[in-house]
């Protein structure tokens, strides 16, 4: 720390005597923290390596036999539950530090390999018989377990993304806007059925105060989920009237979302809320636009996007005044 | 040179200086907030949130500008006249100085947008300027052009991002000059470039915390970043020999050429990544030890892109279960802070542990490929989706 500056800053009255020493103090004693180095080393390591263990099974998996297979991946997944067990802090509803890093990734490094072991049991002995239900379910509840009982986000996110597997739909962003198709009215239901489940699940784990801070992850893809299927559904149902509906249901959300984001002083929920109803907005005003059926329309609508957007701008500003004065 | 307040600027080192004591709790918020009273900064500077947001709206206003622009004066055929880009360029940079004089943004969002815009509105410019005169022009005018484009972006805005294009097509030009000004510049061109990046190096690490560069600290870390990553490819194997003069215009060939000198560059290749991370263990340097750990990466990649020891899926396990045991050893050494190294994390409040970023990115690359069809409906975040996808 630059202890010239503190010097004039002690000099100007800004700071106690017992401070300035404390600024002294902590500067010749300053530690080189090799957190985030390690966190990123063991992030790859855990990933190489269930990668690797995956790639040699598919490969081999019709010369070794399936009973040595089965045998070093529930080895492998055991042992790190034995290891994350033994090293586990006691459960409790709120949030429980993990002991170190190197916890967290070894809980990774057994869930990813307990996947692998039933999709490997399913796959080979068809345990589940043709219930393809079930063998997505068990490990979906077996994740959100290890996520309550161990307190790991990354886990519960894995859940999350499992139980969408189980409803037949994917969840993460990415995939939502590069694979899926909207164009079928199960798959915008399941989604938004999905998307209003989590933002419950959400809302309830601070209504209960258990694991609070679960929040935000149920949160994030809940609020993605609902408002991406709810404006699927809206271009889905476009000339019937039934697309209103969606309208209506997707700015009763946005308003909820308002409310919970300003409680919780939160601007990325704001942001997308922002951009969510934008969009909804856009479409509604475009689709009176150009059903004018006239030269002007196209000239209309830049028009539009043009105040709208400097409009947005000066909402965007002033909602981050505000929520940074609530 | 730099437009905005000098007054405020110092001010924001100040406060920042202050914040970090706070953080290992030398000072108290009280005297924090003293501070802060004492040393006003006026600048609009949003969380990252809104500025993305600012960022997008942004794009989205010019882009329809110009595009209304472009609909009413369709009949006038000038669309794409270097006029008509030199035009809407100065028009964005002059908005782009109204917004930071007038309403005091500085990195907001709005003031990148148009920094991006204008840059490259002028860019395009000078590109059509050129192609109208001669069809083939050498690129090293371009790239030089850009070189003085983002330092001038850099230098007024002190932008992290234009230091770094207007690095990058610094050694561009030098590229391109030095391969057509002489016939064996492309064997000699190795040891030019490493000599500029080393050089680049030192003087931006000679120049942090000085009084004239003390405002261009992060664009001073940048550069360091990126001259020392152009250092390790300078020497890189695969990449001199990709562009040695004997495998001038053979693309994909199955046997290329060895280079001259080969044994030097794959000494190179190997060690200098380690260099750079006992060299940042060694001066507890953050920025050249990540870099040396990035760059073992890129030279196992190198590697075994020549010498194939093991099937892949035997060497991401093997790397993997080193890597794990190498993080452990170090964890359970670092229990105790030794030799003024903690395995603690120092700054606890980090924006990136805010939005939860580790857990999103987990269930992102673990999540694997959806099965649509019901006869592969299993598993799900198994195997290989990390892997196949390629986000690391």
């Amino acid at each position: 720390m630059n202890i010239d500056l503190f010097k004039k800053l002690f000099d100007e009255g800004c700071i106690s005597e017992t401070s300035f020493e404390k600024v002294k103090g902590t500067s010749r004693a300053t530690l080189f923290s090799l957190h985030w180095e390690i966190k990123t080393l063991l992030y790859l390591g855990v990933m190489l390596l269930s990668s690797g263990l995956g790639i040699l099974i598919y490969k081999n998996i019709d010369t070794i036999g399936h009973q040595v297979i089965l045998l070093i991946i529930a080895a492998i997944s055991a042992g790190c539950f034995f290891y994350c067990f033994k090293n586990k802090k006691p459960f409790s509803k709120d949030q429980v530090k993990s002991p170190n890093s190197f916890f967290d990734y070894i809980l990774l490094l057994g869930c990813l390999s307990f996947l692998s072991f039933v999709g490997y049991l399913q796959f080979q002995y068809t345990v589940f018989g043709t219930n393809y239900g079930m063998a997505t379910f068990i490990p979906m509840v077996g994740l959100f377990y290890i996520a309550y009982e161990f307190d790991h986000l990354g886990i519960l996110a894995m859940g999350i993304t499992n139980m969408a597997i189980w409803m037949g739909v994917s969840v993460t962003p990415k995939q939502l806007l590069l694979n899926s198709d909207f164009n079928s009215q199960t798959v915008i239901f399941t989604y938004l059925f999905l998307g209003l489940l989590l933002l419950a699940a959400g809302y309830l784990t601070t209504y209960f105060s258990f694991k609070k801070h679960f929040r935000f992850t149920y949160q994030h893809f809940g609020v993605h989920l609902s408002f991406i299927s709810l404006l699927a559904g809206y271009f889905f149902y476009h000339d019937s009237g039934l697309s209103l509906l969606f309208m209506v249901v997707l700015f009763a959300l946005a308003i909820y979302i308002y409310k919970d984001a300003m409680k919780h002083h939160s601007f990325y929920f704001l942001l997308l809320l922002v951009i969510y109803t934008y969009i909804a907005i856009s479409s509604l005003v475009l689709r009176v636009i150009f059903s004018i059926k006239d030269d002007t329309s196209f000239t209309l609508s830049f028009m539009y996007f043009i105040a709208s957007a400097i409009g947005i701008i000066f909402l965007l500003i002033n909602l981050n005044k505000k929520i940074k004065a609530a | 040179m730099i437009i905005y307040n000098n007054v405020w600027l110092a001010n924001l080192l100040v406060r920042e200086e202050a914040q970090r004591a706070r953080k290992v709790e030398a000072i108290s918020i009280d005297e924090q907030k003293k501070i802060d009273d004492m040393y006003p900064v006026g600048f609009y500077t949003p969380n990252i949130f809104i500025r993305i947001g600012l960022f997008i709206l942004t794009c989205i206003i010019v882009s329809f500008s110009i595009g209304l622009f472009m609909l009413m004066v369709s009949d006038f055929k000038i669309n794409d006249t270097w006029g008509f880009f030199l035009f809407f360029g100065i028009i964005t940079y002059l908005a782009l100085e109204a917004m930071v004089r007038t309403s005091n943004h500085f990195k907001s969002g709005v003031d990148d947008a148009l920094m991006w815009i204008s840059g490259g509105l002028l860019l395009t410019t000078f590109i059509l300027l050129q192609a109208d005169a001669n069809p083939d022009f050498p690129y090293s005018r371009i790239s030089f052009f850009v070189f003085l484009l983002a330092l001038f972006y850099a230098l007024r805005f002190t932008d992290m991002l234009m230091t770094a294009i207007s690095l990058l097509a610094l050694i561009a030009t030098i590229f391109f000059v030095w391969k057509d000004l002489f016939s064996w510049g492309m064997s000699t061109m190795p040891f030019l470039i490493m000599l500029a990046s080393s050089g680049l190096y030192f003087l931006s690490k000679r120049s942090v915390g000085k009084q004239l560069t003390i405002y261009y600290t992060n664009c001073l870390y940048v550069v360091q970043i990126i001259s020392l990553l152009v250092l390790y490819l300078a020497g890189n194997y695969y990449i001199v020999q990709s562009l040695s003069p004997a495998n001038a215009g053979v693309y994909n060939s199955t046997e290329p050429q060895p280079v001259p000198f080969g044994f030097f560059f794959w000494l190179w290749t190997i060690l200098v990544p380690f260099i750079y991370v006992t060299l940042g263990i060694k001066n507890k340097d953050t920025i050249i030890l990540r870099t040396g750990l990035l760059l073992i990466a890129a030279a196992a990649f190198t590697f075994r892109n020549y010498y194939h020891v093991m099937p892949i899926e035997g060497g991401l396990s093997i790397v993997g279960i080193v890597l794990l045991s190498v993080c452990y050893g170090v964890i359970k050494y670092l229990k105790t802070p030794k030799y003024g190294f903690t395995y603690e994390d120092l700054e606890q409040d980090h924006f990136m542990d805010k939005i939860k970023v580790e857990s999103l990115i987990v269930s992102e690359t673990f999540s694997g490929t959806q099965p649509q069809s019901d006869s592969t409906r299993f598993g799900g975040g198994d195997f290989g989706g990390g892997g196949a996808s390629g986000n690391f």
